[in-house]
């Protein structure tokens, strides 16, 4: 019994595979999510219908990326699969799962799991950013891929570091707490830093080397003649511009709130009313 | 409107505390991430001077460490006689002696380890500056390999179009594999045993058979070689066991003068031998060694089809390196045109890049004209065969 997408030297087939400690994982998330809500604490506003959506389709999204096929094939076939994945993984399931989560769920499990400190201090922006680029470079690193993906426990890893990392990049984005998130323009400036920029960094070094990096995949039975290096170039192309999709429109989204934020009349403030200026 | 997790200070003092843990946090984080970090640039930095010194050819201490399983004594290569994919026979010994050549015996329906093995290969071999090699592919399958499927297959790989392909009867491949002492291959019985089933598989070895010019394997790449081990390992084969020839190559063009595939060849009592330049877009150096076991000679002239002015240049690198007319060579001896002490300068008509060859035809006073094939390495390959020529004769004067 497999329980987690690994290396594996079998021949690649379409046949279906089952993995039933991503089952798990999944229905666990999920459970939670939905159960925690019979227990929302008195006088907490109604979660929006949109909020659960959205929660919903980042747990798809997770889903997607992690089992079969992708996750077989991103486990031990495929650098462009595995790209796939860590793409869907920042870029859609933990932006969605992230705006989907209400504020009293996160404030109630961050204070169960006496994190709230920690996780208000990761997440400035300048820490969010470079601990999910030391993730991104660490985890992408061949020694890492290597000796990771090849065992259902280092694979699994794997996957829980990128959730964290990209959940992590997200918070003061479009997370639930308030006072983590800075104004519109620093929220833009730094996801496009953390989530545009610095990627493009071993997205480079993986489309430009003269040779593969991941043994993993190098030595992995072939599918449809899809040759080791083209498939890494494929996957470095991937690393550098499989975030535009949603990182331009979420940058555009920020600008134009910061730009309707400033048309708006400033509001005096109570003392401003009780003390008008001479 | 939100429930608080964690409880308002209730004196200044007491905010004074998480703030100031706030503050000890961050420093111990950055701390922890700049180690890491660190720790990280150490480790690729170890990781990527193991490659360098992987590569860096012979006198190195790494570089005992081949890709490949080291076999002593070498194993000679192998001489049978199969058919190629275009249906002529092709006979290994005489079709590939003194080249560097690299024999697989697999079947195309391998599910796993024959694409592999030959993918890796082809992206090794597509690689500039390493040696071109024969690469020859067995069937072990010769009743659904028909030669039109084999040659198919093994196009499909990076240069596959250069790869031989041979087939024959199942005693005669056998035969094939016991001439180059691997494991003969084996119908496997299916999963439901059923001996007639169209979906059987092939047991057979899964070592490529590395070759050299002195007609030995001397060593064998296992299942789960990288292409990185083979660009490795292919120059230091070459230089180890290259036995003077470099590597197939295609035949000069034109002329008269004899000539031999690969950086080497001889007229009369002169050799030429170990020819190489660096890749490069108008001029480069050719280094040469030019044995004489006759009577004194002279070179008296360099020409090229593919060159326009070519130059002897002799002497001390930075003091004294002058252009000469001609070369004296000594019967009963070497003259080398070496690092530091003289070269071939050669104004090329069109770049040459590393993988190609560059004919350079030698006209000796008294031996006649020899045609030479130059090896064009790739910069750093040229370096590394410079060091590891660093101890040649005598210099031309």
């Amino acid at each position: 019994m497999t329980w987690w997408c690994a290396a594996s030297k079998e021949p690649w087939s379409w046949a279906f595979r089952a993995y039933p400690g991503i089952w798990l994982f999944m229905g666990v998330l999920l459970a939670g999510y939905l159960l925690a809500f019979r227990h929302a604490p008195a006088g907490s506003a109604p979660t929006d219908r949109r909020k659960r959506w959205a929660f919903v389709g980042g747990w798809l999204m997770l889903w997607l990326s992690t089992d079969w096929p992708l996750g077989t094939l991103g486990a031990g076939y495929l650098a462009t699969a595995h790209m796939a994945q860590y793409v869907l993984y920042t870029m859609a399931a933990a932006p969605l799962l992230m705006v989907g989560i209400p504020e009293w769920m996160m404030r109630r499990t961050l204070s169960r799991l006496r994190a709230y400190r920690t996780v208000r201090l990761l997440a400035k922006p300048l820490i969010a950013g470079m601990v999910f680029n030391l993730v991104l470079l660490i985890t992408h690193a061949p020694i890492t891929v290597d000796n990771l993906r090849t065992n259902e426990a280092g694979s699994f890893l794997l996957d829980v570091v990128w959730l964290l990392s990209a959940l992590l990049l997200w918070l003061p984005v479009c997370g639930p707490l308030d006072e983590v998130k800075p104004s519109y323009p620093v929220r833009g400036v730094y996801l496009f830093l953390a989530a545009g920029l610095v990627p493009m960094v071993p997205g480079g070094f993986l489309t430009f080397s003269d040779t593969p990096l991941y043994a993993v995949y190098e030595l992995a039975p072939r599918i449809g003649g899809f040759d080791a290096l083209d498939d890494q170039q494929a996957a470095g192309a991937i690393m550098k511009i499989g975030n535009l999709p949603l990182l331009w429109p979420v940058l555009a989204a920020l600008f134009m709130r910061w730009g309707n934020e400033d048309k708006k009349p400033s509001v005096p403030t109570p003392s401003e009313t009780a003390n008008p200026p001479a | 409107m939100t429930t608080k997790t964690e409880p308002a200070p209730s004196s200044p003092t007491e905010a004074a505390g998480p703030e100031r843990n706030d503050r000890i946090h961050l420093v111990a984080l950055l701390v922890a991430i700049g180690g890491v970090v660190l720790l990280a640039i150490t480790a690729i930095a170890l990781l990527n001077d193991d490659d360098s010194t992987s590569t860096s050819g012979l006198g190195d201490d790494a570089a005992d460490a081949w890709g490949g399983a080291l076999m002593s004594p070498g194993k000679d290569r192998p001489d049978f006689t199969l058919t190629d994919t275009a249906g002529r026979p092709y006979s290994f010994a005489d079709e590939t002696r003194g080249e560097l050549t690299l024999l697989f015996f697999g079947y195309t329906n391998c599910p796993d380890i024959c694409p592999v093995q030959m993918a890796v290969l082809a992206d090794a071999l597509d690689t500039p500056g390493v040696p071109r090699a024969n690469a020859v592919f067995v069937t072990t399958d010769p009743e659904r390999d028909t030669p039109e499927r084999l040659r198919h297959w093994l196009d499909q790989f990076e240069g596959g179009e250069a790869f031989v392909g041979l087939r024959g009867t199942l005693d005669e491949v056998a035969a094939a594999e016991q001439a180059a002492d691997v494991a003969v291959s084996t119908r496997l019985p299916t999963d439901d045993g059923d001996a007639a089933d169209a979906d059987y598989e092939v047991g057979h070895a899964a070592e490529i058979m590395a070759y050299t010019p002195d007609d030995k394997a001397h060593l064998a790449y296992p299942s789960g070689v990288r292409s990185e081990d083979w660009i490795g390992d292919l120059p230091r084969m070459m230089d180890r066991w290259g036995s003077g020839t470099d590597s197939a190559t295609a035949s000069p063009e034109g002329g008269d003068a004899p000539a031999v595939e690969g950086g080497s060849a001889a007229v009369g009592d002169i050799t030429v031998s170990d020819a190489f330049a660096a890749a490069s877009d108008d001029l480069t150096a050719v280094y040469v060694t030019i044995d004489n076991a006759g009577e004194d000679d002279t070179l008296v002239g360099v020409s090229s089809p593919a060159a326009g002015d070519i130059t002897l240049m002799s002497g001390e690198d930075g003091a004294g390196m002058a252009e000469v007319d001609d070369v004296d060579v000594p019967g009963g001896g070497t003259t080398a045109f070496a690092a530091g002490a003289g070269h071939i300068m050669v104004t090329l008509d069109d770049p040459v890049e590393a993988g190609d060859t560059l004919p350079l035809e030698l006209e000796f006073d008294k031996a006649g004209s020899v045609t030479v094939d130059v090896q064009i390495l790739s910069w750093n390959a040229m370096v590394d065969r410079i060091e590891s020529d660093g101890s040649n004769g005598s210099s031309g004067s």
